[in-house]
């Protein structure tokens, strides 16, 4: 794994210096972060990451993982989705499943480090047990609770607010809250298998072992099989881009651990692209890293085309290889794209058809888009970055709010 | 007393705009720099952006929401805008102005509100009021019902919490103040060289207010005053500053 100083080639020595004297302010320190997953999503990858970086610049971080059967995970995949504004039947057992599995969770996790970091929804009830004043505690939602379902954000609401400060990923997905929102953009890791650079050779071979043809331009979305984002509408857009091009679809997904519909969604994936040659599926194991990356550059043209969207890292990630990205004006991706200058936004099937048409037509153009991408991720959206900002929420949640102006 | 320092031909490190910049000393006989009495001591600025909660669909909503911001809200939507365009440069010089014209599609209010240099005014509040002047003209000048923006392209007014952190760096003399630089953050460079002129309040910068009090350089104090942070990235600022410094230097050396 990377050493901080590994970044400075892509960052500056500047920026890395910024940081190591930072986390001189926090030596020590404990940071326990508790979260749903170990694999798959981007909240278990960045995690990866951080832990690693934070304990290299002396900080005691470690991470746990909640433990909770399907009945659980159901659960908190139907909160999830309330949460993202989709209409779900929360009843009072699924509250009590949700309960019980964070109340057995309590029994087993040591709570007592000087900053407990609970990320998203699942484990956010493990704040009922906390010591006023013992220790600070930081809610971080990675998920567009912009327009939740009431019910939903009613509930978890309680327990949100017995936090120190919550981190949201985008000011629009702030909410009413007694306590301090900080805004946090999260990261893609430029030095992961999943984004390093690959010499051209060696990922078109990565690609071709994966039996994905090449003979013919790529448009590819890489997103778990999940309805939200959407893998039938990219089918039903590239199709009425096909009567135009001449180029191949590669839907590449995967599930979480946390998510139990991604079986049922990959199968009506399947069935909606049968007998279609030019649309190319492949369900990958969420350690498949490499492969995405070389995926990624291989292609001329990346889709994420979701409906709702915490923050959406693929775009990020496909940015950073340079490439133009057709994407879904939701959630956080209007953050990293800005519309025809950083990439392209779309708000249906027909404006991403059109799009894929365009940018397959104007191979010029669409390189220009992907240069400009990748600036835009090495400025707002790299690691470094991100890291930095938890170190200065860290010392802000130690502190406590009323300050505007700190001296370090 | 004034120190001096021995100087030879500066070498940079790796970044590219450093190296195009770097106006190379025909002339390499050691010269003593006149040194200061207090070295300038950098400090790196690091901002935490908070959500306030509140938002604007509409022209009056912003105006309404910038005259009852806290000033951290106004600092966060101007000075903290211009300091995240570290590499790529910015198309505005505040986030109002960018969302008045994208979102909302009034490009003449817009055009207005980019017009407006911070690094100018002398007080948040200042620079607040000339917000507020351009926004009511706006308003005045258009009939109800106002454009209003499209569901999820809200203004989200933010707020921040800054944080000053000392560097290792710091500079006796105009070489060791080029050098330095070359090394310091992007924000240490925009603390010093535009945020600070806030709290200076008389149009000059901590570094501008060195260079002249500590060295008795008032020209270059007026060439770094001069410095625009709008539609320039900071990577590119700081190469010309340098170059400022350096070419001072150069004369300075031919005598």
């Amino acid at each position: 794994m990377a050493k901080l100083r590994e970044y400075a080639g892509i960052v500056g020595a500047q920026t890395i210096e910024e940081i190591e004297t930072l986390a001189t302010r926090l030596a020590g320190k404990t940071v326990l972060n508790v979260n749903s997953t170990a694999v798959g999503g981007g909240v278990a990858e960045i995690l990866n990451r951080m832990v690693p970086l934070l304990q290299e610049l002396g900080i005691d971080a470690s991470w746990e993982v909640i433990k909770g059967g399907e009945a659980f995970y159901a659960v908190t995949k139907k909160f999830h989705n309330a949460l993202h504004g989709d209409k779900q039947d929360i009843t009072p057992k699924d509250c009590q499943v949700y309960e019980e599995t964070n109340d057995s969770n309590l029994e087993k996790l040591a709570l007592d480090a000087d900053i407990v970091f609970i990320h998203d929804p699942q484990p956010a009830a493990l704040v009922k047990k906390r010591q006023a004043q013992r220790n600070r505690w930081l809610w971080r939602c990675h998920i567009d609770i912009s327009r939740p379902q009431a019910e939903a954000w009613e509930f978890l609401k309680p327990y949100v607010e017995k936090y120190d400060a919550a981190v949201v990923s985008s000011p629009a997905f702030a909410q009413k809250l007694t306590i301090p929102q900080v805004v946090i953009a999260p990261s893609i890791d430029p030095l992961s298998d999943k984004n390093r650079e690959l010499d051209p050779a060696l990922a078109r071979g990565i690609v071709e072992k994966l039996g994905i043809p090449l003979d013919k331009p790529l448009v590819t979305q890489v997103s778990r099989f999940d309805r939200l984002k959407d893998p039938l509408g990219v089918i039903e857009a590239f199709t009425q881009a096909r009567r135009a091009t001449n180029a191949r679809l590669l839907l590449i997904g995967g599930s979480a651990d946390d998510d139990p519909e991604g079986a049922q969604v990959y199968q009506e994936v399947l069935d909606r692209a049968r007998n279609n040659p030019d649309i190319v599926i492949r369900s990958l194991p969420p350690t498949s890293h490499i492969e995405i990356n070389a995926i990624q550059r291989v292609s001329t043209i990346i889709l994420q085309k979701s409906l709702r969207e915490g923050f959406g890292l693929t775009v990020a990630e496909a940015l950073w290889k340079g490439k133009p990205v057709i994407a879904g004006a939701v959630g956080g991706i209007p953050q990293q794209v800005i519309h025809q200058k950083s990439g392209i936004l779309v708000h249906s099937v027909e404006g991403a058809a059109y799009w894929i048409k365009q940018l397959l037509n104007n191979p010029e153009y669409a390189r220009k888009l992907g240069e400009n991408g990748r600036e835009r991720v090495r400025e707002n959206f790299l690691l470094t970055r991100h890291l930095k900002e938890y170190l200065l929420t860290f010392i802000f949640c130690l502190r406590g709010a009323g300050e505007e102006l700190v001296r370090l | 007393m004034v120190r001096s320092h021995v100087l030879y031909p500066l070498s940079y490190g790796p970044q590219k705009a450093l190296i195009l910049h770097n106006y190379a000393m025909e002339t390499v006989t050691p010269i003593k720099l006149p040194r200061a009495k207090q070295p300038f001591r950098f400090f790196s600025r690091m901002a935490l952006s908070i959500a306030t909660g509140a938002q604007a669909r509409d022209l009056p909503s912003l105006l309404g929401g910038i005259r009852s911001a806290p000033e951290p809200v106004i600092y966060e939507h101007t000075y903290g805008f211009l300091q995240r365009h570290r590499f790529l440069t910015p198309e505005t010089t505040n986030d109002f102005a960018g969302w008045v014209t994208v979102v909302l599609r009034e490009d003449k209010a817009g055009e207005r509100l980019a017009a407006i240099d911070a690094t100018r005014c002398r007080t948040i509040r200042e620079l607040r009021e000339s917000f507020v002047a351009i926004l009511s003209r706006a308003i005045e000048g258009t009939s109800p019902p106002y454009r209003t923006a499209p569901e999820g392209q809200e203004f989200h007014f933010m707020s921040a919490i800054r944080y000053s952190l000392p560097t290792a760096h710091e500079a006796w003399d105009l070489a060791e103040l080029a050098k330095a630089l070359g090394k310091i953050g992007a924000a240490s460079l925009y603390l010093h060289v535009f945020e600070s002129m806030l709290r200076h309040q008389e149009g000059r910068s901590d570094l501008s207010w060195w260079v002249e009090e500590e060295l008795g350089e008032s020209e270059l104090a007026r060439a770094i005053e001069a410095l625009d942070p709008a539609g320039q990235s900071l990577e590119f600022l700081r190469a010309r500053l340098i170059g400022i410094v350096e070419r001072r230097i150069a004369d300075m050396t031919r005598g």
